[in-house]
């Protein structure tokens, strides 16, 4: 009773204030949508779910004869996200920034060669008053402000770099360019038998009609020595780990070659890295 | 040949399919997962998934990423001349303090060229920097906690359960294990704090239990305290001081490095 004489007479004090007469108001009352008076069983409250499902699937093939194996799910959160073009382009901005040498240089006056005598007597010459022959505006001085070496690194939080990673992830399987191969497991590190297999299977860096990509990333788990040597010295092959990959926000790379290949066990570890947690 | 497949609609329901052997001709079947492999098997599958996103209007390469408009402003550039809008006296007015260089706020502390109060009064107390900061748990809390449910004394006690369950607030430098309300102490409980005092000790083995000091850098106690954070655990490193080594390879505080020694020496 107590309580309900105060909050009238305290909503009496607000009802010239509409708003906070009616915020106020509505949170005195009892919600009688949720609150049952009469028996003591929890009423059922509705919760929003997501429509769409949680995974994606994606078919996954042998890598030496491109044959269909099966179906692999994948987190909708990682190769199914909104593709957000303008945070691939700042991670791809902040990879390249910090791939500058910056190591342009100008001469400024100290170091241009040269005396630093008075080229002229203060007084008495009828012109104007002269020091150093190597100042800036001068012919043959040295340059105010010129480029100095120095690092071009820029900073953007790692929560972007992730994001990035998983828009870029999911562009590709959007464009049909993200493929899933069960392993990498070559007989040899010879670079002829690596391109074979890759021209046997419409995936050949050095065609010259451009059905398909031309550049390839291949995506493991962890390095594996065959296939490091026989993709060495192909120029638009490339092989990394998914760790690399996830340590170094490494967006550029992967929006840089055409197709990604990744097998079974690098798709778990970029997953479990992507993931919301 | 080649094959379109759709979303299933439930995951484990059919997957249909439809062969277009030729442009007129459609056949469409349906086939359950489990036998959806060996039909692949015998086809050129076109595409490489089998969900259907909506496929971005232009292709997205390297050459078409781009930021937002206007997301990124431009630098004020000054003194390019007239027509820059910035070009004699570079958005500064005329004459003045303001207008010269080197016109910046005062630094944090300064009063305008009076002494400041940092400056004015001698220099008082001392600052331990080897000081550490114990956060304290007493047993009769640590048996409450147990006996409320809220701390499984059948699994190993770390901080992050103490941490976690609102036992210990405030971790600083790690957990130090008191014996306030010893005589309430009964569960016997394995334990693993950065310090614990000898009565502490006593009684917890006397309870049937084993408690571990271990050394704790501000790496390790994170790690500890918030795992999640990590995307790999580092190294526990052991303590590099002289006084802490000794601290902890001494049996009687139940230090890690004398466990580990005498571990060694048992084998």
């Amino acid at each position: 009773m107590w309580g309900k004489k105060c909050s009238n007479l305290f909503l009496q004090n607000l009802r010239g204030n509409r708003y906070l007469y009616n915020a106020i108001n509505s949170s005195i009352k009892p919600n009688y949508n949720n609150y049952n008076n009469y028996n003591d069983e929890p009423t059922i409250r509705l919760k929003a779910v997501n429509p769409l499902q949680r995974q994606i699937e994606a078919f996954y093939y042998d890598f030496k004869t491109y044959s269909p194996l099966g179906i692999k799910e994948l987190d909708r959160q990682v190769f199914g996200t909104a593709i957000r073009t303008d945070i691939m382009q700042r991670v791809v901005v902040w990879q390249r920034d910090a791939l500058r040498q910056g190591t342009h240089k100008t001469k400024n006056r100290a170091e241009v060669s040269g005396t630093g005598r008075k080229y002229a007597p203060q007084k008495g010459r009828g012109r104007s008053r002269v020091g150093s022959h190597r100042a800036p505006h001068w012919r043959g001085g040295g340059v105010a402000h010129g480029p100095r070496p120095r690092s071009h690194a820029t900073e953007i939080p790692r929560q972007v770099q992730l994001l990035g990673l998983r828009s870029a992830l999911s562009t590709k399987y959007a464009q049909n360019q993200l493929l899933l191969v069960e392993n990498f497991n070559l007989e040899t590190h010879k670079t002829k038998d690596l391109l074979e297999i890759l021209d046997r299977n419409s995936w050949d860096p050095l065609a010259k009609e451009r059905v398909q990509g031309h550049s390839i990333l291949f995506l493991g788990k962890e390095h594996m020595k065959n296939l490091d040597f026989a993709c060495r010295n192909l120029q638009r092959v490339h092989a990394l780990t998914s760790d690399e990959i996830y340590e170094g926000g490494d967006v550029y790379n992967i929006m840089g070659h055409e197709i990604l290949m990744m097998d079974l066990e690098a798709i778990e570890v970029m997953e479990q890295l992507l993931k919301y947690k | 040949m080649t094959v379109f497949i759709r979303e299933p609609l439930f995951r484990y329901a059919a997957t249909s399919i439809s062969v277009l052997s030729k442009p007129s001709h459609i056949i469409s079947c349906s086939i359950i997962k489990r036998d959806i492999n060996s039909f692949l098997s015998r086809l050129n599958v076109q595409r490489h998934y089998a969900t259907i996103l909506q496929k971005p209007k232009r292709p997205i390469g390297l050459g078409t990423l781009k930021d937002n408009p206007k997301a990124v402003k431009k630098p004020k550039r000054v003194g390019r001349g007239p027509a820059s809008g910035r070009g004699k006296t570079c958005g500064r007015g005329q004459k003045g303090q303001k207008a010269r260089g080197g016109n910046r706020t005062p630094r944090r502390g300064f009063e305008g060229g009076q002494t400041p109060i940092s400056r004015a009064f001698p220099k008082h107390g001392f600052h331990n920097i080897n000081s550490k900061t114990w956060a304290p748990l007493n047993l009769d809390r640590l048996q409450h906690w147990i006996n409320t449910g809220r701390i499984d004394p059948t699994k190993p006690i770390t901080m992050k359960e103490l941490n976690d369950t609102r036992c210990v607030h405030g971790i600083k430098d790690g957990v130090k294990l008191l014996a306030d309300g010893s005589e309430h102490f009964k569960t016997p409980i394995t334990i693993e704090v950065a310090r614990a005092s000898h009565e502490a000790i006593k009684v917890i083995e006397k309870a049937g239990g084993n408690v571990t000091c271990r050394y704790f850098n501000r790496l390790a106690l994170r790690a500890t305290l918030k795992p999640e954070k990590f995307w790999k655990i580092p190294k526990f490193a052991d303590p590099v001081k002289a006084r802490d080594k000794e601290w902890y390879s001494d049996i009687k505080n139940r230090g890690y490095l004398a466990k580990k020694a005498l571990a060694v020496n048992t084998n």
